[in-house]
């Protein structure tokens, strides 16, 4: 006996389906089943999982979708061939878009399109419900079934004589099916526990809701055998030998539009790389990069992927021509063709470059190109590409959001009928660093349960079943996919949240699997600095000086706050020991400080070793050629790839293979069999176990996180870019950087107190001299109205336009010119922009709130006001409310104000820190800038902030958990630390935290001299 | 005139008595959208706990920490009862957030005088397990004030009061926001500070409302408050701050609910001669009981005895989380006793009535559906004359399942794994498979057969998949 079982709901049919497409799969091959169909709830978002999946152990799959008709009736419809598909896709396509995200309409007139596709009509589970396939039959005839769905409720046999004898009444024959949302029986509970999210209730309310067995699962061939007539089950046969289509039968074409007729993608590709080498190398390409060249065009050629390339270079000359800045990352972007195009500014000749990383002959899977744009700008790119290409043809990948955690444990804990109160306590144990990985008992008894009680368990159980089940789909960042043809045909189309916008419903390892292109248009903020910076100096990228001295000596003081990477506290921390004094050794810089090196154990032999501490050995020859750069110490990640390649005996394609791998071991494992062949390939070539086991090691510290150089050199490129622009214009810096946030490490407060620092004279915003933005006024920097927490960009805007016929004179006068609103108008005030027209904050806070918003009918006779005399504010105060406004001050630091209270207590400032010994216990406070959990979470690291510089603290584990309230906390924070300095940098390492936010509260005090 | 203000700070935390203080219990309200600590006990903030706090962090921080949503309707309810007792003081009652305020400037004398009365109505609060703060002022609003900022204050005359309130901060007395947005634009921070404005620029500034409820706050305007008239009937609900298992637990807060309902009728001069009990419990529909007296009283000690007698023969079918104590009448002091037995209303009812004397109340139940599938949970009992919840209507597969079950499924002897009784059963081929209930851990797995018996028994009879058992579950006709 055979059996295919039609008509399955997966976890893509969000909350039904109970079992992830792998697993259904899976257990259809194990249970002997000849197929299996995919049919979720109007969605084909799962199918390519199963596809995979199915691919792997050889089952055969069928491709079909369920539809809750208008009217009731379901219907499930399934791809018999490449036409059907279409007509699937378009079907659901029309449904999804006509109703809000997550939702979907379709009626049975909608049927009328679909003219294949074999059919099942799925009657109502009650057999005593009014059923009509009438309509059904009459259009599904020749290819249509009505479903026989036997349960096991007691009603099987009602249900089997009343559906022969719909059969009879309407011709169609019966086929066995089981509506099947579940690979095993076990996943019972987990199914009922979806049914009560769903319906936003608890299992124990679910009353008849709830499915009253288990038996909607993939059931044993005896099992069914028992249940349904033989020729039911045959018939389900016959119908799975009719669905043909496979998934790999789509032919995905890349866009050709790029191409000028009358010449071959292949042709015009050479004919821009020509171009570009001119352009780049006006005096000749050196050899190697020719070769180079030679090489990538001639795999880019036989992989056909001339029009990707083509594509990219089409944005990325878009983005040129508006003045956009943008960047090339990502695996196939720093080849020697990339820069020849434009798309990278990464001299190849200075770089390694491992093209089979990128593109490999062993692999099916698309090149990818990463595009990083000016974050503000970027919207005109994605504007271009949908008009370029037309809505049919580019769309969205989608981005599956899955269960967390924390929502897997709220929501587990509501349908399980906990409290509120409970779910709060319960989630509340899943906060910080717990968002990943399993939910673990610990957490639970932490949070006041007892993990032995049934109820905790079950809870605790099912939290982890859920764990990764999809929950909807969300649009990806940026992941545009564009096709030659149309998308229509290919893949359903879904609304997004975001007016206006729709993704597909394959996300990218979907659209990997099947090779469809993709193009990421991502957002950088740094790049909109640097163009606000370019522009404000009048100069391009390529004019600024390379290996510039003055630049590499400020960088190897880590005085880089501000800077592209290299600001954040480890980076900052590597500067002094490693001293980058050229390009390649900021690209070093970028890679090395990452949680793969850290973590592969990487840094400090790489450091010991530039500083002659340590020889620089190599095992052979081969390895010296991968590793002869970095000093024998593998730091990106392409040189994990080419040691396996150079020392154990890997293709280019095995060794992309094991980046793969890499990548996924740690949400998968699976890497022992990589590990096997490693080692005996390097044993074969002579290399010690010891050795071997370094390597492996190192690859699996690469894991996730290791960069590849071309993307480290994309990234050093702009790091260079930003330190030039430090170093030598800190003021257009300053401008730029402001004008860009949020973005970066630091909030303006820093990056304004550090420009002073660096000499730049910076002007407080005013009502008669500040831009939306803030700008240049000669060499000083004048804050712009766009840091006025509160104030509208439109009265902003309104108040510059009406400034240019002259100066305001008085508040009135600015509400009425500018018909700003009382908000405003608040805003300004209390930004303390309004001092030459209205006096101190006070003053004008009076004056603001007096004016009239209306048009006062008696205009110019003008209110004759007492003046109540306010006293303006003291120092401590103005410098809070600068903070409460404009998030800065350009008044002392806080901290200048209680120093002799501190000092009182013994708290030294940075500046004191800085003239006592290493091993010195000092007492310390400061403004909590920044705290940060990196890696394994052995320590939080938290920089404080004094009127005299920064302190970096490091909080060991154990301190930090036992004072944990306290460290997230406190926003003045002290601290009685051990200083650690070696090299230029400095640590404290805290013994003991306290809190000492009350003192910022007390300068809140106000004068009370009023009178 | 002289106006008491009463403000009760701790009501929201004392309606879920609170009264033992070892368990740390704390309110939570929304604000800024954020679940946050409303107010919390003693015991809460020896662990740490603070108003404001986010209540994510504070469960984080005291995970035994029993919260519960501020529930504006029973501190309503509450705060009227307190009125109920302050009637006896003054008929002059009028209330603000958590505060009671009686003008007593006419009774003063009737109970010798403020400090004689402070004594004796503090005494009573302690007994009614009320915490209160007061203050003595000309008008209700600086009363109200004061018994907040300034508790125990007491100003007799009108000219020292604005001495007195200058130097409260503004945000104590309004929430008027936009007026305290113009005072922190403009650096001030006091009554005193405000009443220093000029008066038509601050008019023209934030409208002429704070202005008059300054002028009301000094006695400058007239402040028109309607007076509370107290209700007729007494209705009080106490949640349990922990679940209470036994009976006999109950005793202490039905003390309190019966000191609340002496102190309603001290204040009416009333007896009451029947009352209505209700225990709330999780998951589980009410325990209602009545509690009549041979003699109308008032007295708490006669009452909680004549329920302890009751609560001494009641079996709680699962733990206590709320109290109610309804009295829907009262009798004034001197009208005769009612009949216990003359019971109102309809024809069933009183059928229901006499059943029950003559059986036992708990005798006569009604019976209802439920929506699960396990046949002998089914259907479940409820109060004679309706179940408090709609029935479900029934699973179509019910109709093929038997009226008649066994109190407990019966084992059935197997013979060559098939089952027996009154000879071999010969079992219809389909089953009906009911797997469900691991939620409570009482899961059931079973496959349910009609089967006939030699001697044309129709039976139904199930076999458990765990064990591979048959069982004998009823009898069709």
């Amino acid at each position: 006996m055979d059996y295919a079982e039609l008509h399955c709901l997966s976890n893509f049919s969000f909350l039904r389906g109970a079992s992830h497409p792998r697993e259904l799969v899976e257990r259809a091959r194990e249970l002997g089943y000849r197929a299996l169909a995919i049919t979720d709830d109007c969605s084909l978002a799962g199918v390519v999982r199963a596809h995979e999946a199915a691919t792997t152990c050889s089952l055969k799959l069928i491709v079909g979708s369920e539809f809750r008709l208008e009217e009731g009736d379901r219907v499930v419809l399934l791809a018999a061939n490449r036409q059907d598909y279409a007509q699937l896709v378009r079907l659901i396509t029309r449904g999804r878009r006509r109703a809000a995200k997550g939702g979907y309409r379709l009626a049975r007139a909608d049927l009328e399109a679909v003219s294949g596709c074999p059919a099942l009509w799925i009657p109502s589970p009650d057999p005593a419900a009014e059923q009509a396939p009438e309509w059904f039959a009459e259009r599904f005839a020749g290819r249509g079934w009505l479903a026989v769905e036997l349960r096991r409720d007691g009603l099987d046999g009602e249900r089997l004589q009343r559906m022969e004898s719909l059969s009879k009444r309407c011709g169609l024959p019966l086929v066995a099916a089981g509506d099947v949302c579940m690979h095993r029986p076990e996943r019972r509970p987990l199914k009922d526990l979806l049914t009560a999210i769903r319906h936003r209730t608890t299992v124990a309310q679910l009353g008849w809701r709830l499915s009253m067995n288990g038996e909607r699962h993939l059931r044993p061939l005896p099992d069914l055998q028992r249940l349904y007539p033989p020729p039911l089950l045959a018939e389900t046969l016959r119908i799975a030998e009719r669905c043909r289509f496979s998934l790999d039968e789509l032919r995905y074409r890349y866009p050709d539009d790029v191409t000028p007729p009358g010449t071959t993608p292949a042709a015009f590709l050479r004919r821009l790389v020509e171009e570009g080498k001119r352009r780049r190398w006006p005096a000749g390409a050196p050899a190697k990069v020719v070769r180079q060249i030679e090489h990538e065009l001639q795999l880019i050629a036989e992989l056909e992927y001339e029009a990707y390339f083509l594509t990219v270079w089409d944005l990325v000359r878009f983005a040129r021509r508006r003045g956009i800045l943008c960047q090339g990352r990502g695996s196939a972007a720093n080849s020697a063709v990339c820069y020849c195009l434009g798309i990278t500014e990464v001299d190849p000749a200075r770089m390694e470059l491992l093209f089979e990383r990128f593109l490999s002959r062993e692999r099916h899977e698309p090149p990818d190109i990463d595009v990083d744009f000016e974050h503000e700008r970027r919207e005109e790119v994605i504007q271009y590409i949908y008009e370029k290409y037309g809505r049919h043809r580019a769309a969205l990948a989608a981005s599956v959001i899955t269960y967390r955690p924390r929502s897997a444990l709220r929501d587990a804990a509501k349908a399980l009928g906990f409290s509120s109160q409970e779910v709060e306590r319960l989630v509340a144990g899943a906060a910080g660093w717990r968002r990943h990985g399993a939910v673990e008992a610990r957490w639970l008894a932490e949070a006041g349960f007892d993990p032995r009680r049934a109820r905790i368990r079950r809870l605790l159980y099912l939290a982890n079943e859920l764990l990764g089940f999809p929950r909807h789909l969300s649009q990806h960042v940026g992941g545009f996919v564009i096709a030659r043809d149309t998308l229509e045909t290919l893949v359903p189309v879904e609304n997004a949240a975001m007016e206006g916008r729709t993704v597909i419903q394959w996300d990218k390892d979907d659209l990997e699997r099947l090779g469809l292109m993709k193009v990421d248009v991502l957002a950088l903020g740094m790049l909109s600095a640097i163009r606000r910076a370019l522009d404000l100096l009048g100069m391009e990228p390529q004019q600024i000086p390379s290996e510039d001295r003055a630049t590499y000596a400020m960088i190897q003081r880590a005085d880089t706050l501000g800077v592209f990477q290299i600001e954040s506290r480890a980076q900052m921390a590597m500067l002094p020991r490693l001293k980058p004094a050229n390009f390649y050794d900021l690209v070093v810089e970028v890679a090395i400080v990452r949680p793969g090196p850290i973590q592969g154990e990487m840094v400090h032999p790489y450091l010991r070793r530039r500083q002659g501490l340590e020889a620089v050995e190599y095992p052979s020859e081969e390895v010296k050629a991968v590793l002869e750069r970095t000093l024998g110490v593998p730091i990106f990640q392409e040189q994990v790839i080419r040691l396996a390649v150079a020392a154990a005996g890997f293709s280019a394609g095995e060794a992309d293979q094991l980046r793969r791998a890499m990548a996924a071991w740690r949400r998968r494992g699976g890497l022992e069999a990589w590990e096997r062949r490693l080692k005996a390939g390097m044993a074969e070539r002579g290399y010690s176990a010891e050795f071997a086991d370094r390597i492996f090691r190192q690859i699996l510290g690469f894991g996730e996180y290791g960069f590849p150089e071309s993307h480290a050199a994309s990234f050093a490129l702009l790091v260079y870019l930003s330190a030039w622009i430090k170093c030598h214009h800190p003021a257009v810096f300053l401008v730029a950087l402001l004008n860009s946030q949020p973005m970066g490490f630091y909030a303006p407060a820093q990056l304004v107190r550090d420009a002073r620092e660096h000499g730049v004279e910076v002007r407080p915003v005013a009502v008669n001299r500040s831009g939306w933005e803030s700008a240049l006024e000669g060499d000083a920097v004048r804050l712009g109205l766009h840091l006025v927490k509160g104030l509208s960009r439109k009265g902003a805007e309104r108040l510059v336009a009406a400034r240019r016929a002259g100066a305001f004179r008085s508040v009135e006068e600015l509400a009425r010119r500018a018909s700003l609103c009382r908000r405003d108008l608040q805003a300004l005030a209390a930004a303390d922009a309004l001092a030459e027209v209205a006096g101190h904050r006070h003053a004008a806070g009076w004056r603001v709130a007096g004016v009239e918003v209306e048009p006062p009918l008696l205009r110019g006779a003008g209110v004759a006001e007492t003046d109540p005399g306010l006293p303006p504010p003291g120092e401590a105060e103005s410098i809070l409310h600068d903070y409460r406004s404009l998030g800065l001050s350009l008044r002392r630091h806080p901290l200048a104000l209680l120093r002799p209270k501190l000092a009182e207590e013994g708290f030294l400032s940075s500046a004191e820190v800085a003239k006592r010994p290493p091993g010195a216990a000092v007492r310390v406070a400061g403004l909590v800038l920044v705290r940060q959990r990196p890696g394994k979470g052995n320590a939080v690291f938290v920089t404080l902030e004094d009127e005299t510089g920064r302190l970096n603290l490091i909080v060991w584990k154990d301190r930090a958990e036992r004072q944990r309230r306290l460290l997230l906390g406190a926003s003045l924070l002290g601290a009685w630390a051990e200083i650690q300095r070696a090299e230029g940098v400095q640590h404290l390492v805290v013994r003991r935290l306290y809190d000492r936010s009350a003192l910022l509260g007390a300068l809140e005090v106000r004068s009370r001299d009023f009178h | 005139m002289l106006w008491l203000g009463w403000y009760f700070p701790r009501l929201p935390l004392e309606i879920f008595g609170a009264v033992d203080e070892s368990i740390p219990l704390a309110v939570s309200r929304r604000w800024e959208g954020k679940e946050r600590i409303d107010r919390c006990n003693g015991a809460a903030r020896r662990r740490g706990i603070a108003a404001g706090m986010l209540l994510s962090r504070a469960l984080e921080r005291t995970p035994e920490l029993v919260v519960r949503a501020r529930d504006a309707e029973r501190e309503r309810e509450a705060l009227e009862a307190l009125g109920g007792w302050a009637w006896r003081y003054s008929s002059r009652i009028t209330f603000d957030p958590l505060l009671v305020l009686l003008e007593v400037g006419g009774s003063l004398r009737l109970f010798g005088g403020v400090e004689a009365m402070l004594e004796r109505m503090e005494g009573e609060l302690t007994r009614l397990g009320h915490r209160g703060y007061w203050a003595v002022a000309p008008t209700p609003a600086a009363a109200a004030l004061l018994a907040r900022v300034a508790p125990g204050r007491r100003i007799h005359h009108p000219r020292a009061l604005e001495a007195a309130l200058e130097p409260v901060p503004m945000e104590r007395f309004t929430r008027n926001a936009e007026l305290l947005e113009l005072m922190r634009q403009t650096g001030l921070r006091t009554i005193g500070d405000c009443l220093r404005l000029p008066r038509p620029e601050l008019a023209r500034r934030v409208g002429p409302r704070p202005a008059l409820l300054l002028d009301r706050l000094l006695g400058r305007a007239p402040d028109p408050r309607p007076l509370w008239r107290p209700s007729a009937r007494f209705r009080r609900r106490l949640q349990l701050a922990a679940e209470v298992e036994h009976a006999g637990a109950l005793r202490f807060p039905a003390r309190r609910l019966l000191e609340s309902l002496a102190a309603f009728l001290r204040g009416r001069d009333g007896l009451v001669q029947r009352l209505e009990w209700t225990l709330e419990h999780r998951r589980h529909p009410p325990t209602r009981f009545r509690v009549g007296a041979a003699q109308p009283t008032r007295d708490p000690d006669r009452l909680l005895q004549l329920l302890q007698l009751r609560l001494e023969r009641l079996c709680l079918p699962a733990p206590v989380i709320e109290l109610e104590l309804t009295v829907p009448r009262w009798h004034p002091f001197e009208a005769g006793g009612e009949d216990l037995f003359r019971a109102a209303g309809k024809e069933g009812e009183r059928l229901l009535e006499r059943l029950r004397t003559r059986l036992g109340a708990e005798a006569v139940r009604g019976m209802a559906l439920r929506a699960d599938p396990r046949p002998e949970r089914a259907w479940r009992f409820c109060a004679p004359g309706g179940a408090s919840t709609p029935s479900p209507s029934p699973h179509p597969a019910q109709r093929r399942q038997p009226l008649w079950l066994l109190p407990r499924p019966r084992r059935l002897r197997q013979r060559d794994g098939l089952p027996l009784h009154g000879g071999a059963l010969r079992l219809e081929p389909r089953c009906q498979r009911i797997q469900t209930g691991w939620w409570e851990g009482e899961e059931v797995d079973r496959d349910y057969y009609r089967a006939v018996n030699p001697a044309g028994e129709r039976l139904w009879i199930y076999r458990d998949r765990k064990s591979g058992d048959w069982f004998l579950h009823g009898f069709f006709d």
